[in-house]
């Protein structure tokens, strides 16, 4: 070993002294240069400092998602490019992988040093490949279901013994996961917007590997019969977990914890009426508490999960409190889906209003959470649910809000859905509690990337603004639907027109005007221009039209509205309904103004058509305002009958 | 019969039948709580400065100050805002409010989605309702207060909480902890936790970084055995000679290769022991190998 090199002693000296001075400045006690005292090494773990640095950043609400490009053309805006642009981003992921396992031999290289596991092909297992127990071992310790099944056929085929333990650890995996194949840990997206399928139905696979594996045990360990248990509990297979349950009694065997836990969650469907369903779970409270098994966080867990089942049953609150202070006085510690549960309990559409989410909040303020239930997430989007339909309060919401962006609770969210549904219900809430320029405020921060607003609450917000008359938003708000994807839908487009109707043009707001008649015109142009073939189509309703027109006229657009009213004449079949009459007032107001003969005699037509009861009024103001020329009175003449609108000294017209 | 018209335009969340029991029930109210002159002042301000038709305003916004203030026992007056929740400004009747589109689902379909009613038929998606007896007080729920049910007996042993109670099935338990794990496992939002990803599925280098991972075999081989490959020349190897050039060379060279195992090296000195054996006719006869 080569001599350490030791720096010169005076150096030496230097550093000390300084090291001293430092740590007294400091207040690290150390007192005047004599003695340095060197901290122990914190041990860290691999991705610490990531996890540091990771907290420093927050969230950016002005730009796209971090797997988004981050450009303004390239970004999403609406809820389907947002969930297509993600997931063809992993699709090319799994394309490269796809290439990787398809020709394996154009990867003969090895650059990776040490080698990256995920970065192998995943082991397929042929017909004919010589196994053994090791490999059975591996595949069941990797988790993987498919090749599980393949490589336990294959020992089969070949004769190869197999140990119980290894049947028991293939048994366990096989009942966990119900014998499918699950979605790859590596592609993230698609579980992010995978919509959990909340199936009520049975879904367990009979007589399938999992009962033969069990049946091929040469001993039954209580271990087996708690793994069939569980799973058949899970995937809702009831009565048959039930009859192994009653069988596990019978003969003494001894269940554990998570077994019960397994059967209290589905002890709904075992009984009909709530009070025999509450009855079933205390019997198997009680047969734990005889067994001596202990309880845990999933019994409270599962205990409220059945309470929550017996919908509208009076007791079932009380009942849930009870259960709560009886694992609290063990010392179990409720987890956020304790929390979910009481939610569900307490706060039903149909019940009386419960201030329990108060509660809640207050017991969890300030906290960091980490997960020990699957339900845990489903926690943040119920208790903004509540807030906005059971309790309406915003101030609720507010902290809900901050409780989920405290430090890592953000997680908590789930997946995609829950989260939308969060910021809607958020959304939703503020739109209605908010006055018009605050609510401004929050759509600006979280539309359209943190997100984008549905149809439905879209439409809050136009009425929103239209009650509160500040139409100075609706050029953002126009734009913002036609980026999202709206300007399809009849009821939005027509809600935006009637709120451009309660625009009054005054000279002191001459661009508010322009823009909003921009809007006008758009509106009209892209429903002219729209395909025909497309299922989602605006259909035209007379009163849209209507809208349409006096939203142009009244701001001077007048050529617009000629159109309009070209297209209403010659296509009425394309057109819902008639133009309402006041649209036709002010139409042949303007015409009368421009003296446009024309579209005066149009106008008039078309009320007539209409059947509308100002035809009359009409007629006589077009023919004492305006010249006529004998087509016109032709026209009028053949449409009203000569004597309706004349007054009586006209001569009659040559014929 | 004015309060039955107010309620069929105040409320647009619930349904007319709804409204129709509320608004009777409301016509003969048990114990109506005065409303302070201040507030009526106020809200004559505000129905004149909304317009339209001042007094069904001003009885509108009253109705709804009494509904809140027989709600709130604080006795605090609500905010405006609170006021116009769901309040809208309008002459016309309305037409009640539109079902919530079909592709939203309304508050009870949320909740039914997460668990499961079997007594109850999946109900039509009503929209929200408002609760029936609104005008009684909140109930304040107090977390802990309830009586605990008497199932289970403390330990008293257990000072510390309770153990975790031993599972029976270690590989269930492992797929467990595994899916939760991958329930938290969302897009990374940044790069830093992207790079968290990608170190815990191995596919990044750990910091600090070690030049060594992952070199699990290498770490139990000392690098003297790398380095003095000499050892391996005894008993074979002349002492002097080309051969012993050769191989000293051959050894310098091994010891500076990073890139085999000692038993590659050894292999490859190996090689060159039975090559030599079966020469050792011809460098006889060439006077490398010293006849003793």
């Amino acid at each position: 070993m080569s001599a350490l090199w030791r720096p010169p002693l005076p150096f030496l000296r230097l550093i000390a002294a300084g090291i001293s001075r430092a740590s007294q400045h400091r207040g690290l006690g150390t007192p005047a240069g004599d003695t340095i005292v060197i901290p122990k090494r914190i041990q860290r773990s691999p991705t610490d400092i990531l996890q540091a640095l990771a907290g420093t950043v927050g969230q950016d609400t002005t730009g796209p998602h971090y797997k988004y490009s981050d450009d303004p053309f390239l970004s999403p805006y609406s809820n389907l490019t947002k969930r297509s642009y993600a997931l063809s981003k992993e699709s090319g992921r799994k394309a490269a992988r796809w290439i990787r396992e398809k020709y394996p031999r154009l990867f003969s290289h090895r650059p990776d040093d040490p080698l990256i596991e995920s970065f192998q092909p995943k082991q397929q297992y042929q017909e004919g490949e010589q196994v053994g127990v090791d490999t059975l071992v591996g595949v069941v310790a990797r988790g993987e279901v498919a090749n599980a099944v393949t490589v336990y056929h294959l020992c089969k085929n070949q004769g190869v013994a197999l140990p119980d333990e290894l049947l028991q650890d293939l048994l366990e995996l096989l009942c966990f996961y119900n014998e499918e194949e699950q979605v790859d840990v590596e592609w993230v997206e698609e579980r992010w917007y995978r919509q959990a399928s909340t199936t009520t139905r049975k879904t367990w696979k009979d007589n399938s590997l999992a009962e033969e594996v069990f049946a091929s045990l040469t001993t039954r360990e209580p271990a087996a019969y708690c793994a069939l248990i569980r799973g058949m509990a899970q995937y809702l297979q009831v009565d048959r977990a039930w009859q192994l349950y009653q069988e596990c009694r019978e003969k003494g065997i001894p269940l554990d914890t998570g077994t019960h836990n397994a059967l209290i969650r589905v002890a709904s469907f075992l009984r009909d009426a709530s009070d025999l369903r509450w009855q079933l779970v205390q019997e198997l409270l009680c047969t734990m508490a005889e067994r001596d098994v202990q309880p845990d966080l999933g019994t409270l867990n599962a205990t409220l999960e059945a309470l929550a089942q017996v919908s509208g049953w009076r007791q079932a609150r009380d009942l849930s409190l009870k259960v709560l202070m009886e694992f609290h006085q063990l010392g179990i510690k409720p987890s956020l889906a304790t929390y979910y549960y009481l939610l569900l309990i307490h706060c039903r559409d149909r019940g009386p209003r419960s201030d329990i989410l108060v509660g809640i909040l207050d017991q969890l303020e300030g906290q960091s959470f980490t997960l020990q239930d699957p339900k845990d997430t489903s926690f943040f989007v119920t208790a903004m649910e509540v807030a906005r339909n059971h309790l309406k309060s915003l101030k609720v919401a507010e902290r809900v809000d901050s409780l989920l962006h405290l430090g890592d609770n953000h997680l908590f969210i789930g997946d995609s859905y829950k989260e939308s549904v969060y910021y809607r219900h958020y959304f939703a809430l503020s739109c209605s509690s908010l006055p018009i320029d605050e609510f401004m405020q929050v759509y600006d921060k979280l539309v359209p990337h943190i997100y984008t607003p549905e149809p439905g609450i879209m439409q809050e917000v136009l009425e929103a603004v239209q009650t509160s008359g500040a139409l100075h938003y609706l050029p953002q708000l126009w734009s913002d639907m036609v980026t999202f994807d709206h300007s399809s839908r009849d009821k939005l487009v027509g809600l935006m027109l009637a709120a451009l109707t309660h625009h009054h043009p005054s000279p002191d707001n001459p661009q508010l005007t322009e823009r909003l008649v921009t809007i006008a015109k758009d509106i009209w142009t892209r429903v002219q221009e729209q395909d025909p073939n497309r299922r989602n189509r605006v259909t035209w309703t007379g009163q849209m039209l209507g809208w349409v027109v006096e939203v142009v006229v009244r701001c001077g657009e007048y050529q617009t509205a000629t159109e309009v009213l070209q297209e209403a004449t010659t296509t009425p079949q394309a057109v819902l309904g008639v133009l309402p009459a006041p649209s036709l007032t002010a139409l042949l107001s303007a015409a009368l103004h421009r003296k446009d003969t024309d579209t005066a005699v149009a106008v008039v037509l078309y009320a007539q058509d209409a059947g509308h009861q100002e035809t009359g009024q009409m007629a006589q103001q077009v023919h004492s305002s305006l010249p006529l020329s004998n087509q016109h009175l032709a026209k009028l003449a053949s449409a009203l009958g000569r004597d309706v609108y004349l007054p009586h000294d006209t001569p009659a017209p040559a014929t | 019969m004015i309060f039955f018209h107010l309620w069929l335009v105040l409320t647009p969340h619930s349904s007319r039948k709804k409204t129709k029991t509320a608004g009777k029930g409301k016509l003969s109210p048990v114990s109506e709580p005065d409303l302070e002159p201040e507030l009526v002042l106020a809200t004559k301000e505000v129905a004149k400065s909304l317009g339209g038709d001042v007094k069904e305003t001003e009885s509108e916004l009253l109705s709804t100050l009494r509904l809140h203030s027989s709600e709130t026992t604080t006795g605090t007056a609500p905010s405006l805002s609170e006021l116009f929740v769901g309040m809208k400004v309008e002459r016309k009747p309305q037409s009640g409010m539109e079902e919530v589109p079909r592709h939203l689902p309304s508050g009870t379909e949320v909740r039914q989605g997460y668990h499961i009613d079997l007594k109850d038929q999946p109900r039509a998606r009503k929209p929200y309702t408002q609760p029936r007896d609104s005008s009684v007080p909140r109930t304040h729920v107090d977390l802990f207060g309830g009586q605990p049910l008497g199932i289970f007996k403390k330990r008293e042993e257990d000072t510390h909480g309770p153990a975790a109670p031993i599972s029976v099935l270690p590989t269930w338990e492992r797929l467990y902890l595994h899916e939760l794990e991958q329930s938290m496992q969302h897009p990374p939002s940044n790069a830093f936790v992207e790079m968290i990803q990608w170190t815990k599925q191995g596919k990044l280098w750990t910091f600090p970084i070690d030049n060594e991972a992952g070199l699990v075999e290498e770490m139990k081989v000392g690098f003297h055995e790398h380095v003095f490959l000499e050892r391996h020349l005894e008993g074979w190897c002349p002492k002097r000679g080309p051969i012993r050039h050769f191989m000293e060379l051959v050894c310098t060279g091994l010891s500076k290769n990073p890139h085999l195992t000692v038993e590659r090296k050894q292999a490859h000195i190996e090689w060159y022991k039975n090559y030599f054996n079966q020469k050792e006719k011809l460098l006889k006869e060439l006077g490398a190998i010293e006849v003793s």
